[in-house]
């Protein structure tokens, strides 16, 4: 029985460990700041379209009325019974809808540029999900991954870097220190459970998608992929000559609910997760041009941005950070095997 | 002393495996300064404002809410129907938090099966007598995209409510197999009062919007070709075979009158007597479609 013990004794200390590690060890905020950009820029644009039909969905006689919301809610799934939406206590008035409208539309902007990032992006998510659950006849896949995002854009210092923030700090500091550099963001626990959420997030939702696409026919059968084409209502560019090519229609088809179905798994690994993120982009650009979501397909593609390292990140966006002084000499000419291999500094490129 | 700054620099330059990139953007915060530090800070590190580390309590306070949160993220999928006694009654659980979070969501795109898309046709008859006809979706009226999307969604929703103890596809087989009654003039979905509520909701939305004295709503089944019909036949995605027609809702100023009074009780005034509806003036017709 001993060595069970110390199974179970060695199990709970790794777990521990791990939890410890995976939620609370500190991380650069670079990547969560860029999908705060992004996701920023998505939620303006998406209540800037609200724009065009305020009335329509939120006014007084809108398309989805209270009488329609309780009779959802009284049909046995209770789906909107505790929904909270501040859009219910002026879609009497107009003129009121039409001043918050536009103070959420400013909240928006405020969140993209990241200007009093805190207090913006927990208004961001009161915000995006008050329009939701209002109208929820009218909300789809772009909403769910819109609301996630702005919600874990509360969690962490959202505004540490490429925003307004750190700009007025970078102004701060000039006239308290003058020519000294400010200092590094820090390395933020905050920022690390924001990402970890939206990466643990992503996988439910891709796995949820995975098991759904189970209980239907078309998945295992492979015509799956053509249902989606040929729905004249969706697309934005005719692919219907896919049905010329079974073969090829199975292929997407499978391979569609095995990256759902494998995401979960494979995206931790460090070796599979960039072809797992890899196989992301042609799956949600292709939503987004031929099944005319761009706004779905390309906010997907968002959320998949919290596997991303904060390096890349800083590689792309920071191109500053990488003109850094010559490697130490024994880095600059690896010896492997005894064997110097030929070319120019042995496959080690010179920093430009 | 060569920082982490400095063995970013070395590994992005060195074509090492890609796990050392990893590794050292991943390194425990103790053993390493900041990663992406930029160049000149490397010995700033003192410099930088003390980072503030959580306490052992902090963390469980913490973990627990994660374990809450993550527990009412995957309440949504899991009670979505079809669903187990289990997980309904985990939704009962977790409702005061999942509903207010927005977390009820099934993430079921495009399953069952992608099936069949809906739209709405709507004649609207004006109190002089003209009528107007509109559809929504309708690329041609609702630019851009995304607000086109917003009114498929309204027309797909009437499909989307199924009996809570029928599989999603069933109701969609229901209506593959003609199984849905249009005895009495309304489509009579099996179980499922809140598509007529829905359906009344966009006709009495249209009333208004148009200070009309009748609505009529139909909702349209698009129905999706076989390939061959589609590579073989030149069948186009729009042929009107692929079209089915079911009355939908009507809504009248007997409805409005109706109406009326329940807003008026809801708002307390129940004890003054209802005056009889003013119409709203009637807008010159902007469209007229055949």
């Amino acid at each position: 029985m001993n060595f069970v013990t110390q199974y179970f004794r060695d199990l709970y200390e790794g777990a521990v460990r791990g939890w410890d590690r995976f939620w609370f060890a500190a991380t650069d905020p670079a990547t969560y700041c860029l999908i705060r950009v992004l996701a920023g820029s998505m939620l303006l644009y998406t209540h800037a379209v609200w724009t065009l039909g305020l009335l329509d969905f939120f006014g007084p006689h809108s398309w989805v009325s209270k009488e329609a919301l309780d009779a959802l809610g009284a049909n046995g799934t209770q789906i909107w019974q505790k929904a909270f939406s501040y859009l219910w206590w002026i879609s009497d008035s107009p003129t009121l809808l039409w001043i918050t409208h536009g103070l959420a539309l400013v909240v928006f902007v405020m969140l993209t540029v990241g200007w009093h990032s805190r207090v913006v992006s927990v208004l961001g998510f009161i915000i995006a999900a008050s329009y939701c659950n209002r109208s929820p006849a009218s909300i789809f896949g772009l909403d769910q991954i819109n609301c996630l995002l702005a919600m874990y854009l509360m969690v962490g210092p959202s505004g540490a870097c490429y925003s307004v923030d750190r700009w007025l700090e970078k102004r701060r500091w000039r006239k308290e220190h003058g020519d000294e550099p400010l200092p590094p963001v820090e390395p933020s626990v905050g920022a690390n459970l924001g990402i970890r959420l939206i990466q643990v997030h992503m996988c439910i939702m891709y796995l949820f998608a995975g098991l759904g696409k189970l209980a239907g026919t078309t998945w295992w059968n492979g015509t799956a992929f053509w249902g989606a084409v040929a729905n004249l209502e969706y697309q934005s560019i005719d692919v219907t000559w896919l049905g010329g090519y079974p073969l090829l229609v199975n292929v997407l088809t499978h391979v569609t609910v095995l990256w759902e179905l494998s995401y979960w798994a494979l995206v931790w690994p460090r070796l599979t997760r960039p072809i797992v993120i890899a196989l992301a982009v042609p799956l949600h650009l292709g939503i987004a041009f031929f099944l005319g979501m761009i706004t779905f397909g390309t906010a997907m593609l968002f959320g998949n941005l919290a596997f991303v390292s904060p390096w890349i990140v800083r590689a792309v966006i920071d191109r500053r950070s990488l003109r850094l002084p010559e490697p130490p000499a024994e880095r600059i000419e690896p010896q492997r095997g005894g064997k110097r291999r030929k070319g120019k500094s042995a496959g080690t490129p010179v920093a430009s | 002393m060569i920082t982490a700054g400095a063995a970013l620099v070395e590994n992005f330059h060195t074509p090492a495996k890609f796990t050392d990139h990893y590794r050292v953007m991943n390194a425990e915060p103790r053993q390493s300064s900041y990663p992406s530090a930029r160049p000149g800070s490397q010995g700033r590190a003192g410099a930088a404002r003390p980072r503030r580390v959580l306490t052992a309590w902090q963390k469980r306070v913490i973990s627990g809410v994660i374990l809450l949160h993550l527990v009412g993220v995957v309440a949504g999928p899991l009670a979505a129907p079809p669903s187990s006694e289990l997980f309904s009654k985990l939704w009962d659980k977790m409702q005061w938090y999942v509903e207010p979070m927005f977390l009820n969501h099934g993430y079921r795109f495009f399953g069952p099966d992608p099936g069949h898309s809906h739209l709405v046709e709507w004649e609207v008859e004006l109190p002089d007598g003209s009528t107007l006809k509109g559809d929504f979706p309708n690329l041609n009226d609702q630019q851009p995209r995304l607000f086109y999307h917003r009114h498929f969604m309204l027309s797909e929703r009437l499909q989307a409510f199924p009996d809570t103890r029928q599989s999603p596809g069933a109701l969609w087989m229901a209506g593959a197999i003609g199984g849905l009654s249009t005895e009495g003039g309304l489509i009579d979905l099996p179980g499922d009062p809140a598509i007529n509520a829905l359906a009344r909701s966009y006709a009495r939305h249209l009333y208004h919007k148009h200070g009309a004295k009748r609505v009529r709503l139909t909702l349209v089944r698009h129905l999706i070709p076989e390939p061959d019909w589609v590579v073989r036949d030149g069948m186009k995605l729009n042929d009107p075979e692929l079209y089915r027609r079911w009355p939908l809702a009507e809504y009248t100023e007997a409805d409005a009158l109706a109406d009326a009074g329940t807003d008026a009780a809801q708002q307390g005034l129940v004890s003054v007597p209802l005056p009889e509806l003013e119409l709203p003036p009637v807008a010159a017709p902007e469209e007229v479609r055949p």
